[in-house]
């Protein structure tokens, strides 16, 4: 049991700092979401969305997915890095993940080269061609789009077993939440530092500074819940990351709002570009009841006939 | 970064188990029931853990010459782990092995290390701690129990409040008044309780019968050579023992034996189906997955020497409230019958054990503000005028 970055993790966070550097920095009034394209070209360049291939652990990679999930853009990377190695070869990024219920728009899907449909009947895929995605609108902070019905139709099922695939996808919309919640915390604490009223920072107050300690502990929590279900690869622990990352980010992003008062309803000022991602988050994969009855079904299974399981004498 | 056990720290635990499989005694669950304060738990301390002893589990991380064998940090959490899972058969003794003693080595004289080590490490002796007072909880510094010269030794005047085991422990570790500064005017006395002018009053309460008391000191007469360390040394030896209990105690692993129980007792009469009640479970095993990981960093730091003053004690105390909190919230709700005397009653010793996880050991709003002044570096609040 050894919870610190080991120095390769440390020797590989520092090369992506420099490759973020002082991109990052989103223009001053954004309406939807905030995409850099430069930056994404040189973590491309860099080779960060080839981990996989070029040796490094599922451990490392979530490493690097939670830092491009604390930066204010929307930059597909979770999935690349935790869902696409699975898929066959030739499936590249941006990779969308959507379920079974086609009225429902995906994340990243007008940005796509691959799509993943995860149903109850097995886990599909494909390369997306012109046409496949009507581009939707939507008021969280990542760009959407709703897949064909042809489209859905010429998707082939993915042999890596379906279980993985669901459990990476878990692991990833947990990493992608832990991620932004750890950004979203940092600007707030840097505001309410500077903000004063009544003669002192509100940051001072200890109304504010407990629900702020509160959302540290959670950001904290998902960090090490995200590592473990990566260094394990326990579809069990995925679903248990996932139930905490998205039961847990519900009071933070109240409060995040909340003790940025009206600037933080303003375009001008960041915070919805990591707080509208973690709502959208939120929604994914039904949601945090649906992988805590996922957790409910792996922890305590009942037998395969169905009916209860035995207890042990 | 890892998240398994190395073999020989699975191997430990294993032998540890298979020990404590054979020593329990099959009322245990029985015995925990009665509170972890009760006289039946006190008791219960004074024969196992001798036998502990015995086998080498009760102080194996102290150093040898007290004892112990140098036993890593995560063998001794092991240890804790384990015990607590089964309810802490090693009852009020597991203050002694985990800060009583420590402090004593650290900052003893030879005499009273000879006089107070081997007995605990033998696992013959209960103490208590003399900290909080009526008017001093969070606010330990604004204790008023006094100590004052007279001679050569002291007269201890003053009264302590909630303090565990007081009606059955042999020693207190007290702390006193001996000049006005808040902090440098503290000292640390090791007080037989059968000294003349001590009385103790149980405080019935919900966390069990015997767990908290008032102890009352009228013109204490009090040795010199009872002090530990000096004077003035008393808050630096209380931060060194709330450091070790803070962290201590691995509440979660009680509260996630307590959750399967549950959901094996729902499960044997069919009423574990609805999803309610499963996605429930889930969450609460979420949170005591969270408090584990993150009360397993702050031991980590400890074993690696690196003091954990990026507030990572108080994030694994808040973690280790929640979770507690949600189990007891499941158990509640979902089983209350087996909260009568006609249920198991592993469920009533757990809930005695938890509703206190955010009072005792310091309280979950300390922790708050101490993630916020160490780990966010938030300013202090200013105290207002009146």
């Amino acid at each position: 049991m050894q919870l610190d970055l080991s120095e390769d993790q440390q020797s590989l966070l520092q090369a992506l700092e420099s490759v973020i550097g002082r991109s990052g920095e989103p223009p001053r009034c954004v309406d939807e979401f905030f995409e850099d394209a430069e930056l994404e070209s040189r973590l491309v360049a860099a080779d960060f969305f080839a981990m996989s291939v070029n040796g490094f652990s599922t451990l490392d990679a979530v490493v690097v997915a939670l830092t491009l999930a604390k930066l204010p853009a929307c930059l597909e990377s979770a999935g690349a890095l935790l869902v696409l190695p699975l898929l066959p070869e030739g499936c590249t990024r941006p990779l969308a993940i959507g379920t079974a219920d086609a009225a429902r728009p995906i994340r990243f899907l007008s940005r796509a080269h691959t799509v993943l449909i995860d149903s109850p009947a097995g886990v599909c895929a494909g390369a997306l061609r012109p046409g496949d995605v009507e581009t939707c609108r939507s008021l969280f902070a990542y760009p959407y789009g709703r897949l064909t019905e042809a489209a859905r139709a010429r998707l082939e099922p993915v042999r890596t077993g379906g279980d993985l695939v669901r459990s990476r996808i878990r692991l990833a919309i947990a990493v992608e939440i832990a991620g932004a919640l750890q950004g979203a915390l940092d600007i707030t604490v840097r505001q309410v530092k500077d903000r004063r009223q009544f003669g002192r920072a509100i940051g001072s107050f200890q109304a504010v500074q407990h629900r702020l300690a509160a959302a540290a502990q959670v950001v904290s929590a998902c960090r090490f819940l995200v590592c473990q279900a990566a260094f394990t690869d326990s579809p069990l622990e995925t679903a248990t990351a996932a139930a905490y990352a998205q039961d847990g980010a519900r009071q933070p992003v109240f409060d995040f709002h909340q003790f940025s008062g009206a600037m933080g309803l303003t375009l001008e000022y960041p915070l919805h570009l990591w707080t509208y991602r973690i709502r959208a988050l939120l929604g994914e994969l039904g949601g945090s009841a649906e992988q805590a009855l996922a957790v409910s079904e792996m922890a305590w299974p009942r037998n395969i006939a169905g009916g209860p399981a035995q207890l042990p004498t | 970064m890892e998240f398994g056990w190395a073999e020989e720290q699975a191997s430990f635990r294993l032998q540890l188990q298979h020990f404590l499989g054979g020593a329990l005694p099959a009322e245990w669950d029985d015995i925990a029931g009665e509170g972890p304060g009760s006289d039946a738990q006190s008791q219960f301390s004074l024969k196992f853990c001798p036998m502990l002893a015995e086998s080498g589990f009760l102080v194996p991380h102290w150093p040898r010459k007290y004892g112990g064998r140098d036993a890593t940090t995560w063998e001794h959490f092991i240890i804790g782990e384990e015990m607590w899972l089964r309810g802490e058969p090693r009852g009020p003794q597991y203050m002694n092995v985990n800060w009583i003693g420590p402090a004593l080595m650290r900052f003893g004289s030879e005499a009273q290390q000879i006089e107070h080590l081997p007995p605990m490490a033998r696992g013959e002796v209960i103490w208590c701690q003399g900290f909080s007072e009526p008017n001093a909880g969070s606010d330990l510094a604004s204790l008023r129990t006094r100590a004052e010269r007279h001679g050569d030794d002291y007269l201890v005047n003053g009264s302590k409040i909630w303090t565990s085991y007081a009606s059955q422990a042999k020693f207190c570790f007290l702390l006193a008044r001996t000049g006005a500064d808040r902090k440098a005017g503290i000292a640390i006395f090791l007080v037989p309780m059968s000294t003349p002018g001590i009385t103790v009053r149980k405080i019935p309460a919900l966390i069990g019968d015997g767990d908290i008391h008032e102890v009352f000191f009228q013109d204490v007469q009090v040795r010199s050579e009872w002090r530990l360390g000096s004077e003035g040394q008393g808050w630096e030896i209380i931060m060194y023992a709330l450091r070790h209990e803070r962290v201590g105690i691995p509440r979660y692993a009680l509260a996630r034996r307590i959750l399967d129980l549950a959901v094996r007792t729902l499960r044997l009469r069919g009423a574990f189906e609805a999803a309610a009640a499963r996605a429930r479970a889930g969450l609460a095993l979420a949170a005591c997955e969270a408090a584990r990981l993150l009360v397993y960093r702050v031991v980590d730091l400890h074993r690696k020497g690196n003091s954990p003053d990026g507030g990572e004690g108080p994030l694994a105390r808040t973690a280790v409230i929640a979770a507690e909190r949600s189990v007891v919230e499941f158990v509640v709700e979902f089983l209350p019958e087996q909260l009568t005397d006609k249920g198991q009653p592993l469920f009533r010793a757990h809930h005695q054990r938890a509703i206190a996880a955010g009072i005792a050991s310091g309280a979950a709003e300390i922790q708050l503000d101490l993630i916020a002044r160490t780990h966010l570096r938030l300013p202090r609040e200013s105290v207002r005028a009146a």
